[in-house]
């Protein structure tokens, strides 16, 4: 049994979709955050830098997403090329390209003052933002291939976890500077349609409160 | 046949020495930087992103540092808990940690002008700095705890890529007064040292260009800066 440490619209969202598309059963344990209850010793003895999410796991507890990711791929095939499959080494480029420079990048988007402090967040910006759109532009190449790990036609565990940070992305809405739209990424959208209209998708996104579409058009 | 594309004391280093652990034939390729070979069509072919290390494979090019540890340990079945192994989930935490927090980190270290430019790089070069301590003194803590994937016993992709970015930090920050000391990390100086003396390894540290306490002492190549 696993149990999910989460709060609305963080990361444990990719993790959440990903154990609802899966079927497995599990639990999600809703973090008081208002409470401080990231900086609880007892939060903080699951996840010591007191982020989102943490998951506990019959071999004990993990975090970081990407690491739940692939811990559950190993665990629930399905939704990734299993160890020694032939698309597995793909998979591991694209799942680390993913969660080393988008993902990271995205942060620094989202909280450019954790990079050097108030001071410096527009220089953290300028260069962020660019930084972001070349990578979607990488992972809409790759996903333009229609790989069986990165595929338009059915769902896959890097498909949520991308969908996931372009349901943040698409959160800027269309007249502020850091806006960017998924349709410029033609591949990566297609996706986006097939996983927000999954039904694991849907009853998440209510429960979360994400609207209707939460990957193609955030804000609707 | 694997072929590695890099430069040396560059990323490509923990491949090498990944290699050489596993006893696995490779060539390797030396990228010219200054002749602009990270922007060569060759090389884009086989990353569109431009950056080293890439490993071809049977299984067609890979980049990634990581990508490339977990494929290479999965592949021949060591240096990782392979899936099904009770502490892979414990692993994968700390070596996703590893990749996507303290191995950018480092870079920010090394090239502190790259999140913003150079009129704020000292302000972020001092953040990172303190975000880097905090960082390994946690890793520290998992070292001490006798995993042996964090481990002077035994190596794993995990300490290969830990140790590598140690010594960067340790020899080439961008201000000097940010290398780190390595006694403070007790139980990662000790794994450090003893990766560096093992014996599969030595040679491969050689042909990196690499001899002596490279990872658990290595000297501050960067200049003092004036008082």
């Amino acid at each position: 049994m696993y149990v999910l440490h989460y709060y609305p619209d963080t990361a444990s969202l990719a993790v959440r979709m990903v154990l609802a598309e899966l079927g497995v059963q599990h639990r999600c344990e809703l973090i008081d955050r208002e409470a401080g209850m990231l900086s609880s010793p007892a939060y903080r003895k699951m996840q010591p830098l007191g982020l989102i999410p943490a998951m506990e796991t019959p071999d004990g507890t993990m975090f970081e997403t990407a690491a739940i990711l692939l811990y559950l791929a190993d665990r629930h095939p399905g939704l990734a090329p299993a160890v020694g499959s032939p698309d597995r080494g793909d998979f591991l480029k694209w799942l680390f390209f993913t969660s080393t420079n988008a993902h990271t990048t995205l942060l620094q988007l989202f909280y450019p003052e954790r990079t050097a402090g108030p001071d410096c967040v527009d220089h953290v910006l300028a260069h962020a933002l660019p930084k972001m759109k070349q990578y979607l532009s990488l992972l809409d190449q790759a996903a333009g291939a229609n790989p069986s790990w990165l595929s338009q036609d059915r769902p896959t565990m890097l498909g949520y976890y991308i969908a996931m940070l372009m349901h943040w992305l698409g959160g800027f809405g269309a007249d502020h500077p850091l806006q960017i739209n998924a349709a410029d990424y033609p591949a990566l959208f297609k996706i986006l349609v097939l996983l927000e209209g999954q039904h694991a998708t849907q009853a998440i996104a209510e429960d979360e409160g994400l609207g209707p579409t939460p990957f193609t058009a955030p804000l609707a | 046949m694997y072929r590695l594309h890099g430069v040396l004391d560059w990323g490509s280093q923990v491949i090498r020495l990944t290699l050489a652990e596993l006893a696995l034939p490779f060539d390797f390729h030396q990228i010219d930087v200054a002749a602009g070979g990270l922007t060569s069509p060759d090389l884009l072919a086989l990353n569109p992103f431009g950056r080293v290390p890439v490993l071809e494979t049977p299984d067609g090019p890979i980049f990634e540092t990581a990508a490339i540890l977990l494929y290479l340990a999965e592949t021949h079945g060591a240096l990782a808990p392979l899936p099904g192994a009770p502490d892979r989930a414990a692993f994968l935490t700390w070596f996703m940690l590893v990749t996507n927090t303290v191995h950018p980190l480092t870079m920010t270290l090394l090239h502190p002008e790259r999140p913003g430019g150079a009129e704020v790089a000292p302000a972020v070069a001092d953040e990172t700095h303190r975000q880097l301590r905090r960082h390994l003194a946690l890793l520290d803590t998992v070292a001490s705890t006798g995993a042996w994937w964090l481990s002077s016993e035994r190596p794993s992709i995990l300490s290969l890529f830990l140790v590598m970015l140690l010594r960067w930090i340790k020899a080439f920050p961008a201000y000097a007064r940010h290398s780190i000391r390595l006694a403070d990390y007790p139980a990662l100086q000790a794994m450090a040292k003893g990766l560096e003396t093992r014996p599969s390894l030595v040679a491969a540290l050689h042909a990196e260009g690499l001899c002596g306490a490279v990872y658990s002492n290595p000297p501050c190549e960067t200049p003092a800066e004036p008082a």
